[in-house]
Protein backbone atom coordinates (compact mmCIF):
# COMPACT_ATOMS: atom_id res chain seq x y z
CA UNK A 1 0.00 0.00 0.00
CA UNK A 2 1.45 3.70 -0.64
CA UNK A 3 0.77 6.19 2.17
CA UNK A 4 1.27 9.42 0.39
CA UNK A 5 2.57 12.74 3.07
CA UNK A 6 1.92 16.39 1.51
CA UNK A 7 4.41 18.66 2.95
CA UNK A 8 4.11 21.75 1.35
CA UNK A 9 5.90 24.97 3.04
CA UNK A 10 6.53 28.33 2.26
CA UNK A 11 3.80 30.21 0.40
CA UNK A 12 5.51 29.60 -2.84
CA UNK A 13 5.44 25.46 -2.55
CA UNK A 14 1.80 25.66 -0.68
CA UNK A 15 0.64 27.87 -4.19
CA UNK A 16 2.39 25.57 -6.39
CA UNK A 17 1.21 22.25 -4.32
CA UNK A 18 -2.64 23.67 -4.49
CA UNK A 19 -1.80 24.07 -8.27
CA UNK A 20 -0.48 20.63 -9.33
CA UNK A 21 -2.85 18.33 -6.63
CA UNK A 22 -5.30 17.57 -8.94
CA UNK A 23 -3.14 16.17 -11.60
CA UNK A 24 -0.95 14.44 -9.31
CA UNK A 25 -3.35 12.65 -8.07
CA UNK A 26 -5.00 11.95 -11.33
CA UNK A 27 -1.14 10.76 -12.55
CA UNK A 28 -1.02 8.62 -9.28
CA UNK A 29 -4.71 6.91 -10.69
CA UNK A 30 -3.78 6.44 -13.96
CA UNK A 31 -0.42 5.02 -13.40
CA UNK A 32 -2.25 2.99 -10.34
CA UNK A 33 -0.40 3.84 -7.88
CA UNK A 34 -2.98 5.58 -5.43
CA UNK A 35 -3.17 5.45 -1.98
CA UNK A 36 -3.77 7.13 1.08
CA UNK A 37 -2.83 10.84 1.29
CA UNK A 38 -2.22 13.28 4.42
CA UNK A 39 -1.42 16.54 4.56
CA UNK A 40 0.72 18.05 7.08
CA UNK A 41 -0.65 20.50 9.26
CA UNK A 42 0.25 22.50 12.79
CA UNK A 43 -1.31 19.58 14.53
CA UNK A 44 -0.31 16.30 12.58
CA UNK A 45 3.22 16.01 12.11
CA UNK A 46 5.27 14.04 9.85
CA UNK A 47 6.65 12.11 12.41
CA UNK A 48 2.63 11.41 13.75
CA UNK A 49 1.68 10.58 10.08
CA UNK A 50 4.57 7.86 9.83
CA UNK A 51 3.82 6.35 13.10
CA UNK A 52 0.03 5.96 10.99
CA UNK A 53 1.55 5.12 8.10
CA UNK A 54 3.58 2.19 10.12
CA UNK A 55 0.38 1.24 11.90
CA UNK A 56 -1.62 0.90 8.76
CA UNK A 57 1.41 -1.37 7.40
CA UNK A 58 2.27 0.62 4.55
CA UNK A 59 4.82 -0.73 2.44
CA UNK A 60 5.39 2.69 0.90
CA UNK A 61 5.77 6.31 1.90
CA UNK A 62 6.25 8.84 -0.63
CA UNK A 63 6.89 12.13 0.34
CA UNK A 64 5.80 15.01 -1.60
CA UNK A 65 7.28 18.35 -0.02
CA UNK A 66 11.07 19.80 0.08
CA UNK A 67 14.68 17.73 1.45
CA UNK A 68 13.31 18.77 4.83
CA UNK A 69 10.13 16.88 4.47
CA UNK A 70 12.52 14.04 3.16
CA UNK A 71 14.93 13.90 5.98
CA UNK A 72 12.06 14.33 8.61
CA UNK A 73 10.09 11.39 7.20
CA UNK A 74 13.16 9.04 7.10
CA UNK A 75 14.58 10.51 10.26
CA UNK A 76 11.18 8.70 11.77
CA UNK A 77 11.49 6.05 10.17
CA UNK A 78 14.62 5.10 11.18
CA UNK A 79 13.82 5.63 15.02
CA UNK A 80 10.85 3.36 14.49
CA UNK A 81 13.00 0.68 12.32
CA UNK A 82 10.65 -0.01 9.91
CA UNK A 83 10.90 -1.81 7.04
CA UNK A 84 9.05 1.00 4.64
CA UNK A 85 10.10 1.85 0.98
CA UNK A 86 10.48 5.69 0.50
CA UNK A 87 9.73 7.62 -2.69
CA UNK A 88 9.67 11.06 -3.45
CA UNK A 89 8.09 13.95 -4.75
CA UNK A 90 10.10 17.30 -4.81
CA UNK A 91 8.27 20.63 -4.67
CA UNK A 92 10.98 22.81 -4.72
CA UNK A 93 12.85 22.62 -8.25
CA UNK A 94 16.02 23.52 -6.66
CA UNK A 95 15.51 20.38 -4.33
CA UNK A 96 19.40 18.87 -3.61
CA UNK A 97 18.24 15.43 -2.92
CA UNK A 98 15.97 15.08 -6.02
CA UNK A 99 18.62 15.62 -8.06
CA UNK A 100 21.09 13.44 -5.99
CA UNK A 101 18.29 10.24 -6.34
CA UNK A 102 17.52 11.29 -10.35
CA UNK A 103 13.65 12.57 -9.42
CA UNK A 104 12.77 15.57 -11.11
CA UNK A 105 10.51 18.41 -10.47
CA UNK A 106 8.58 17.56 -13.08
CA UNK A 107 5.92 15.62 -11.52
CA UNK A 108 4.43 13.46 -14.62
CA UNK A 109 8.40 12.43 -14.91
CA UNK A 110 8.41 11.94 -10.85
CA UNK A 111 5.35 9.51 -10.82
CA UNK A 112 6.42 7.61 -13.60
CA UNK A 113 9.90 7.18 -11.51
CA UNK A 114 7.84 6.02 -8.58
CA UNK A 115 5.64 3.67 -10.59
CA UNK A 116 8.87 2.31 -12.35
CA UNK A 117 10.02 1.35 -8.38
CA UNK A 118 13.90 0.94 -8.93
CA UNK A 119 14.48 0.47 -5.38
CA UNK A 120 17.95 1.00 -3.50
CA UNK A 121 18.95 0.45 -0.71
CA UNK A 122 21.29 2.96 0.52
CA UNK A 123 23.55 4.17 3.45
CA UNK A 124 22.40 7.12 5.94
CA UNK A 125 25.50 9.08 7.75
CA UNK A 126 24.64 9.78 11.40
CA UNK A 127 25.49 13.13 13.65
CA UNK A 128 24.36 12.62 16.93
CA UNK A 129 20.49 11.25 17.22
CA UNK A 130 20.11 12.84 13.49
CA UNK A 131 19.92 10.70 10.16
CA UNK A 132 21.00 12.12 6.94
CA UNK A 133 21.06 11.67 3.80
CA UNK A 134 23.46 13.66 1.87
CA UNK A 135 26.20 15.68 3.95
CA UNK A 136 27.18 17.48 6.81
CA UNK A 137 28.61 21.52 6.55
CA UNK A 138 31.56 22.27 8.64
CA UNK A 139 31.41 26.10 10.21
CA UNK A 140 29.35 28.99 8.36
CA UNK A 141 30.80 28.87 4.81
CA UNK A 142 28.22 26.68 2.98
CA UNK A 143 28.86 26.02 -0.84
CA UNK A 144 25.99 26.44 -3.40
CA UNK A 145 26.01 26.06 -6.95
CA UNK A 146 25.58 30.01 -7.81
CA UNK A 147 25.60 32.12 -10.41
CA UNK A 148 28.74 33.74 -10.84
CA UNK A 149 27.73 37.00 -11.86
CA UNK A 150 29.69 39.32 -14.69
CA UNK A 151 32.91 37.60 -15.45
CA UNK A 152 32.63 35.37 -12.16
CA UNK A 153 32.73 38.84 -10.20
CA UNK A 154 29.65 38.28 -8.32
CA UNK A 155 31.11 34.95 -6.78
CA UNK A 156 34.37 36.28 -6.14
CA UNK A 157 32.97 39.39 -4.06
CA UNK A 158 30.73 36.41 -2.17
CA UNK A 159 33.64 33.90 -0.95
CA UNK A 160 36.21 36.93 -0.15
CA UNK A 161 33.79 37.97 2.60
CA UNK A 162 33.94 33.88 3.49
CA UNK A 163 36.07 33.71 6.91
CA UNK A 164 38.39 30.22 7.14
CA UNK A 165 38.44 28.64 10.15
CA UNK A 166 40.99 25.81 11.91
CA UNK A 167 39.65 22.40 11.80
CA UNK A 168 40.90 18.69 13.36
CA UNK A 169 38.97 15.30 12.67
CA UNK A 170 40.22 12.51 13.63
CA UNK A 171 39.12 9.50 10.59
CA UNK A 172 38.87 5.87 11.90
CA UNK A 173 40.70 5.92 15.11
CA UNK A 174 43.79 6.22 12.58
CA UNK A 175 45.14 9.39 12.17
CA UNK A 176 44.38 13.44 13.00
CA UNK A 177 43.28 15.85 10.05
CA UNK A 178 44.39 19.46 10.71
CA UNK A 179 43.85 22.38 8.95
CA UNK A 180 42.87 25.97 7.96
CA UNK A 181 39.52 25.45 6.08
CA UNK A 182 37.40 27.89 3.84
CA UNK A 183 34.97 25.11 3.62
CA UNK A 184 34.89 21.62 4.50
CA UNK A 185 31.78 18.95 4.20
CA UNK A 186 31.56 15.17 5.52
CA UNK A 187 29.42 13.37 2.15
CA UNK A 188 27.14 10.83 2.15
CA UNK A 189 26.01 11.76 -1.46
CA UNK A 190 25.62 14.99 -3.05
CA UNK A 191 25.03 16.04 -6.96
CA UNK A 192 28.01 15.37 -8.94
CA UNK A 193 27.16 17.60 -11.28
CA UNK A 194 29.93 20.00 -12.63
CA UNK A 195 32.61 18.51 -10.28
CA UNK A 196 35.86 17.60 -11.24
CA UNK A 197 35.35 14.06 -8.86
CA UNK A 198 32.81 11.70 -8.47
CA UNK A 199 32.20 11.97 -4.50
CA UNK A 200 29.20 11.13 -2.46
CA UNK A 201 28.58 7.11 -2.96
CA UNK A 202 25.43 6.17 -0.67
CA UNK A 203 25.85 2.61 -1.32
CA UNK A 204 29.84 2.36 -0.01
CA UNK A 205 29.22 2.52 3.62
CA UNK A 206 31.99 5.59 3.34
CA UNK A 207 31.69 9.13 3.97
CA UNK A 208 33.84 11.44 1.84
CA UNK A 209 35.72 14.10 3.57
CA UNK A 210 35.95 16.79 1.50
CA UNK A 211 38.38 19.99 3.05
CA UNK A 212 38.94 23.22 0.66
CA UNK A 213 42.25 25.04 2.66
CA UNK A 214 42.62 28.74 3.45
CA UNK A 215 42.56 30.73 -0.20
CA UNK A 216 44.36 34.21 -0.62
CA UNK A 217 42.70 36.69 -1.96
CA UNK A 218 44.20 36.51 -5.33
CA UNK A 219 43.70 32.53 -5.28
CA UNK A 220 40.13 33.17 -4.91
CA UNK A 221 39.57 35.36 -7.68
CA UNK A 222 41.79 33.04 -9.88
CA UNK A 223 39.57 30.11 -8.55
CA UNK A 224 35.93 32.24 -8.82
CA UNK A 225 34.57 29.83 -11.24
CA UNK A 226 35.38 26.53 -9.95
CA UNK A 227 34.03 27.95 -6.39
CA UNK A 228 31.06 28.72 -8.06
CA UNK A 229 29.97 25.62 -9.14
CA UNK A 230 29.58 24.33 -5.68
CA UNK A 231 32.10 21.74 -5.79
CA UNK A 232 35.18 22.39 -3.14
CA UNK A 233 36.76 19.25 -4.99
CA UNK A 234 37.02 21.73 -8.57
CA UNK A 235 39.71 24.30 -6.32
CA UNK A 236 43.54 22.65 -6.76
CA UNK A 237 44.75 21.86 -3.39
CA UNK A 238 41.70 20.49 -1.94
CA UNK A 239 41.80 17.54 0.07
CA UNK A 240 39.68 14.24 0.10
CA UNK A 241 39.85 11.03 2.71
CA UNK A 242 37.01 8.52 3.27
CA UNK A 243 36.18 7.40 6.17
CA UNK A 244 33.39 5.35 7.91
CA UNK A 245 33.77 7.48 11.18
CA UNK A 246 34.51 11.03 11.53
CA UNK A 247 35.18 12.67 15.28
CA UNK A 248 35.35 16.35 14.92
CA UNK A 249 37.38 17.15 17.47
CA UNK A 250 37.22 21.47 17.51
CA UNK A 251 37.09 23.94 17.43
CA UNK A 252 34.82 23.79 19.65
CA UNK A 253 31.25 25.60 18.84
CA UNK A 254 31.96 25.01 15.33
CA UNK A 255 28.37 24.57 13.68
CA UNK A 256 27.62 21.57 11.88
CA UNK A 257 24.54 21.99 9.86
CA UNK A 258 22.72 19.29 6.96
CA UNK A 259 20.99 21.14 4.52
CA UNK A 260 21.66 24.58 5.27
CA UNK A 261 20.35 23.33 9.05
CA UNK A 262 22.39 23.39 11.79
CA UNK A 263 22.29 20.22 14.34
CA UNK A 264 24.84 20.06 16.54
CA UNK A 265 27.79 21.84 17.16
CA UNK A 266 31.70 20.35 17.47
CA UNK A 267 32.71 18.38 19.17
CA UNK A 268 30.75 15.62 17.78
CA UNK A 269 31.32 12.40 15.64
CA UNK A 270 29.59 11.74 11.88
CA UNK A 271 29.12 7.71 11.28
CA UNK A 272 27.61 5.65 8.65
CA UNK A 273 24.58 4.72 10.22
CA UNK A 274 23.85 0.70 10.49
CA UNK A 275 20.30 1.33 9.79
CA UNK A 276 20.05 1.89 5.71
CA UNK A 277 16.80 3.18 3.93
CA UNK A 278 15.40 2.17 0.88
CA UNK A 279 14.81 4.29 -1.53
CA UNK A 280 12.94 4.58 -4.64
CA UNK A 281 15.77 6.77 -7.20
CA UNK A 282 15.75 7.51 -10.81
CA UNK A 283 17.97 6.60 -13.71
CA UNK A 284 19.68 9.60 -13.46
CA UNK A 285 20.54 9.51 -9.87
CA UNK A 286 24.17 10.76 -9.00
CA UNK A 287 25.46 7.37 -7.77
CA UNK B 1 41.13 4.38 5.76
CA UNK B 2 38.53 3.49 3.35
CA UNK B 3 38.21 2.87 -0.13
CA UNK B 4 36.84 4.17 -3.10
CA UNK B 5 36.27 2.43 -6.37
CA UNK B 6 34.50 4.48 -8.96
CA UNK B 7 36.56 7.87 -8.86
CA UNK B 8 37.18 10.03 -12.45
CA UNK B 9 39.79 8.12 -14.35
CA UNK B 10 43.28 9.44 -12.80
CA UNK B 11 42.06 11.42 -9.82
CA UNK B 12 43.72 10.09 -6.89
CA UNK B 13 41.66 8.44 -4.05
CA UNK B 14 42.94 10.58 -0.96
CA UNK B 15 44.33 13.61 -1.65
CA UNK B 16 46.42 15.80 1.33
CA UNK B 17 46.39 19.28 0.34
CA UNK B 18 49.51 21.51 0.74
CA UNK B 19 48.35 22.90 3.98
CA UNK B 20 46.76 20.00 5.59
CA UNK B 21 48.65 18.34 8.51
CA UNK B 22 48.43 14.66 9.09
CA UNK B 23 49.36 12.91 12.48
CA UNK B 24 49.19 8.81 12.62
CA UNK B 25 48.60 6.31 10.40
CA UNK B 26 47.44 7.08 6.96
CA UNK B 27 46.26 3.61 5.67
CA UNK B 28 43.81 3.33 2.67
CA UNK B 29 43.70 0.53 -0.68
CA UNK B 30 43.29 3.49 -3.17
CA UNK B 31 46.03 5.68 -4.86
CA UNK B 32 47.38 8.40 -2.77
CA UNK B 33 48.63 11.90 -3.79
CA UNK B 34 50.02 14.18 -0.97
CA UNK B 35 51.09 17.90 -1.14
CA UNK B 36 51.15 18.52 2.61
CA UNK B 37 52.39 17.26 6.01
CA UNK B 38 52.43 13.93 6.90
CA UNK B 39 54.19 12.79 10.43
CA UNK B 40 53.22 8.49 11.80
CA UNK B 41 53.06 5.92 8.82
CA UNK B 42 51.72 5.47 4.75
CA UNK B 43 50.91 2.28 3.37
CA UNK B 44 48.72 1.94 0.28
CA UNK B 45 47.52 -1.39 -1.94
CA UNK B 46 48.01 1.49 -4.80
CA UNK B 47 50.30 4.00 -6.10
CA UNK B 48 51.46 6.92 -3.78
CA UNK B 49 52.50 10.30 -5.30
CA UNK B 50 54.05 12.97 -3.28
CA UNK B 51 54.49 16.58 -4.52
CA UNK B 52 57.32 19.14 -4.28
CA UNK B 53 55.47 20.67 -1.13
CA UNK B 54 54.57 17.67 0.78
CA UNK B 55 57.13 16.87 4.04
CA UNK B 56 56.68 13.34 5.23
CA UNK B 57 58.34 12.37 8.31
CA UNK B 58 57.00 8.96 8.21
CA UNK B 59 57.52 5.12 6.95
CA UNK B 60 55.90 4.40 3.71
CA UNK B 61 54.74 1.33 2.19
CA UNK B 62 52.95 1.21 -1.80
CA UNK B 63 52.97 -0.43 -4.53
CA UNK B 64 54.91 2.24 -6.91
CA UNK B 65 55.78 5.67 -5.74
CA UNK B 66 57.08 8.99 -7.13
CA UNK B 67 58.82 11.42 -4.76
CA UNK B 68 59.09 14.87 -5.68
CA UNK B 69 58.79 16.52 -1.85
CA UNK B 70 60.75 15.44 0.98
CA UNK B 71 60.78 12.25 3.14
CA UNK B 72 62.34 11.31 6.10
CA UNK B 73 61.42 7.70 6.83
CA UNK B 74 61.90 3.63 5.42
CA UNK B 75 60.32 3.46 2.34
CA UNK B 76 59.05 -0.39 1.04
CA UNK B 77 58.04 -0.07 -2.79
CA UNK B 78 56.56 -3.59 -4.20
CA UNK B 79 57.44 -1.88 -8.04
CA UNK B 80 58.72 1.39 -9.14
CA UNK B 81 59.87 3.94 -6.60
CA UNK B 82 60.80 7.65 -8.72
CA UNK B 83 62.89 10.41 -7.01
CA UNK B 84 62.29 13.27 -9.02
CA UNK B 85 64.84 16.60 -9.40
CA UNK B 86 63.22 18.04 -6.32
CA UNK B 87 62.36 15.13 -3.93
CA UNK B 88 64.61 14.39 -0.96
CA UNK B 89 64.57 10.91 0.55
CA UNK B 90 66.47 10.41 4.27
CA UNK B 91 65.54 6.58 4.45
CA UNK B 92 66.61 3.09 3.58
CA UNK B 93 64.67 1.80 0.56
CA UNK B 94 63.40 -1.62 -0.46
CA UNK B 95 62.01 -1.42 -4.03
CA UNK B 96 62.11 -4.07 -7.25
CA UNK B 97 63.24 -1.06 -9.77
CA UNK B 98 64.32 2.63 -8.83
CA UNK B 99 65.25 6.27 -10.36
CA UNK B 100 66.64 8.93 -9.09
CA UNK B 101 66.11 12.32 -11.52
CA UNK B 102 69.26 14.77 -11.34
CA UNK B 103 68.56 16.90 -9.03
CA UNK B 104 66.94 14.42 -6.75
CA UNK B 105 68.57 13.62 -3.40
CA UNK B 106 68.63 9.75 -1.36
CA UNK B 107 70.72 9.70 1.94
CA UNK B 108 70.16 5.77 3.36
CA UNK B 109 70.69 2.31 1.94
CA UNK B 110 68.68 0.05 -0.79
CA UNK B 111 67.97 -2.81 -1.52
CA UNK B 112 66.60 -3.96 -4.59
CA UNK B 113 63.95 -6.71 -4.53
CA UNK B 114 62.95 -9.02 -7.38
CA UNK B 115 59.05 -8.83 -8.56
CA UNK B 116 58.67 -11.70 -6.79
CA UNK B 117 59.49 -9.95 -3.52
CA UNK B 118 63.24 -11.55 -3.14
CA UNK B 119 66.15 -9.66 -2.37
CA UNK B 120 69.28 -10.37 -4.76
CA UNK B 121 71.36 -7.55 -4.43
CA UNK B 122 72.12 -4.74 -1.57
CA UNK B 123 74.16 -1.59 -2.13
CA UNK B 124 74.48 1.71 -0.04
CA UNK B 125 74.16 5.70 -1.51
CA UNK B 126 74.57 8.52 -0.25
Amino acid sequence: MYFYIFDPRGEREVKYFERIQGRLLNTLAETHIEGETYRVTAIRSIELLVDQAIGAEAKTIIVVGSDSSLNKTINALVRKKADVTVGFISLDPTSSLGHIFGITADIQEAVKILAGRLVQTLDLGQIGEYYFLSKVDLGENYFTRTDGGFLGLGSAMQFWKLRPFPVQLYLDGHFTVMTEALGAQIINSRSNKGCRVKLGNPKDKLLDILILSKLTTAQVFRYRKALATGCLDNVPGASIFHAKRVEIMGPKKLPLAVEGQVYTKAPATVVVSKERIKMIVGKNRQF
Amino acid sequence: MGKREDYETGAPETIVGASVKIEGDLIGDGDILIDGTVSGKIKTNKNLNIGPTAKVDADVEAVNASIAGMVKGDIKIKGALIIQETGKVEGNITCSRLAIAEGGHFSGTSTMAEQTGEISQSVEEE
